[in-house]
């Protein structure tokens, strides 16, 4: 009965950068206020601690928040398994947490020497001015004052214009839609990275019970790295 | 999809493919940076420049050069860039089909199965929203200006040489690359 009664405080509105929720365990309200007593922790020695006497005094009023560090406590075999998810999470968090500085800093500096990072006012008054200067002025102005007049017919540039014309207009195209994505959706949505995240968390939760294709992993992510590469794209999925 | 595949795999497979499309960028780019180069220092050996009120010096070539090869590799690379992005989400959905295969063959509950097929779709709409604009507007580009060079080519199709065509021939084989790709 009480098994039923656990409920995880942290466990629906995480978001990207969600903060870190302790794991709160909720007993039954009112009926439960003497079998309440020995889940986590259990009802322990004399020499406890004072956090602990404080969990005690909360325990009589049916409530216990019992947070995911606290290891010293004893704990009844339901509580070590809820601590171990909350630890789970809790790595999960940290994951989730140092992102931006780790696993998308690499993908961060090539949007900035490419001119393309578009995170701080200034960054984005930046990507504008190169965008404006290598795609409209630098080829406006070699298209103007570079001139072969000696060069003969075997030497003129008569695709020149055209070339540049599209060139721009593909770049114009490129970076109005880039911005246009990162600017409404961030980085991180727009390369479902928080998605990602929340499934595995759904994972992690729900559908522990599918999780046995580990013979799998080696084969898929080996093949998935390869396909990164300049393998084309597979078709078939049956 | 995931529910196949550990967390930890899926992120490690993000990870290498944050990693590898930068690479994959700089391996389109190389050749065809070379490429243009070669064409670029030997056109501007040539010319002549004339700005008003600036008395022409062989170092303008040189300057006029470097930001024409400047200007010419940050168009090129932000195409290349958006196209590397999308080719990067579409690797990350073929991760999930395949695990989604991998979870036909397991799984007895239909409501799993179909909660999955849920998810792929949602996420496959949401990458097709973001890219619409992107994909349409460069599809008409690309074709628009192949078509138009294809004229002025058989307009002049007596004397073609790296010479005069080299800057053409590198745009086409980008685009052509990108659309096989």
């Amino acid at each position: 009965m009480i098994d039923k009664q656990v409920t995880y405080a942290a466990g629906d509105e995480q978001t990207a950068e969600g903060p870190l929720t302790p794991l709160i365990l909720h007993t039954q309200e009112e009926s439960s206020s003497t079998s309440s007593t020995h889940i986590c922790p259990p009802d322990g020695s004399s020499d406890s601690s004072d956090s602990r006497k404080i969990k005690q005094s909360k325990v009589r009023f049916e409530h216990i928040i019992a947070f995911a560090e606290d290891e010293d406590v004893e704990r009844s075999p339901r509580c070590i398994e809820a601590g171990e998810r909350s630890m789970a999470k809790r790595a999960l968090y940290k994951r989730l947490l140092s992102n931006p500085k780790d696993e998308l800093r690499h993908f961060r500096s090539g949007l900035l020497w490419l001119g393309l990072d578009q995170s701080s006012p200034t960054k984005v008054v930046l990507s504008w001015i190169v965008f404006f200067l290598f795609t409209l002025v630098v080829p406006v102005f070699n298209y103007n004052f570079v001139s072969c007049s000696e060069c003969g017919e075997e030497h003129a540039h008569p695709f020149e214009k055209m070339v540049q014309v599209s060139e721009t207009a593909l770049a114009a195209v490129s970076f109005l839609c880039l911005s246009n994505i990162v600017r409404q959706y961030g980085l991180r949505r727009t390369l479902l990275l928080d998605k990602i995240i929340k499934e595995s968390h759904d994972v992690r939760l729900g559908y522990e019970q599918e999780l046995r294709v580990s013979s799998l992993s080696l084969s898929l992510s080996a093949h998935a790295h390869n396909a990164m590469y300049l393998s084309p794209i597979p078709e078939t999925f049956d | 999809m995931i529910c196949a595949l550990t967390p930890q795999e899926i992120w490690g497979c993000c990870h290498g493919a944050l990693q590898s499309a930068f690479s994959l960028l700089a391996w389109i780019l190389l050749p065809c940076f070379v490429i243009e180069l070669i064409f670029r220092a030997w056109w501007y050996i040539y010319v002549s420049i004339s700005i008003p009120f600036v008395p022409a010096d062989s170092r303008l070539n040189v300057l006029l050069c470097s930001t024409g090869m400047l200007s010419w590799l940050y168009r090129t690379s932000v195409f290349l860039f958006m196209c590397v992005l999308f080719r990067l989400m579409c690797c990350l959905q073929i991760l999930r089909l395949k695990g989604y295969k991998k979870l036909l063959e397991d799984t007895p509950d239909v409501s799993v199965i179909l909660s999955e097929h849920l998810r792929i779709k949602s996420q496959l709409l949401t990458i097709s929203h973001r890219f619409r604009i992107f994909m349409v507007s460069s599809l008409f580009t690309i074709s628009f200006s192949q078509m138009s060079s294809l004229f002025v080519i058989l307009g002049s199709a007596k004397s073609i040489n790296f010479f005069r065509a080299g800057d053409l021939a590198v745009c086409m084989i980008l685009l052509i690359f990108i659309s096989f790709n």
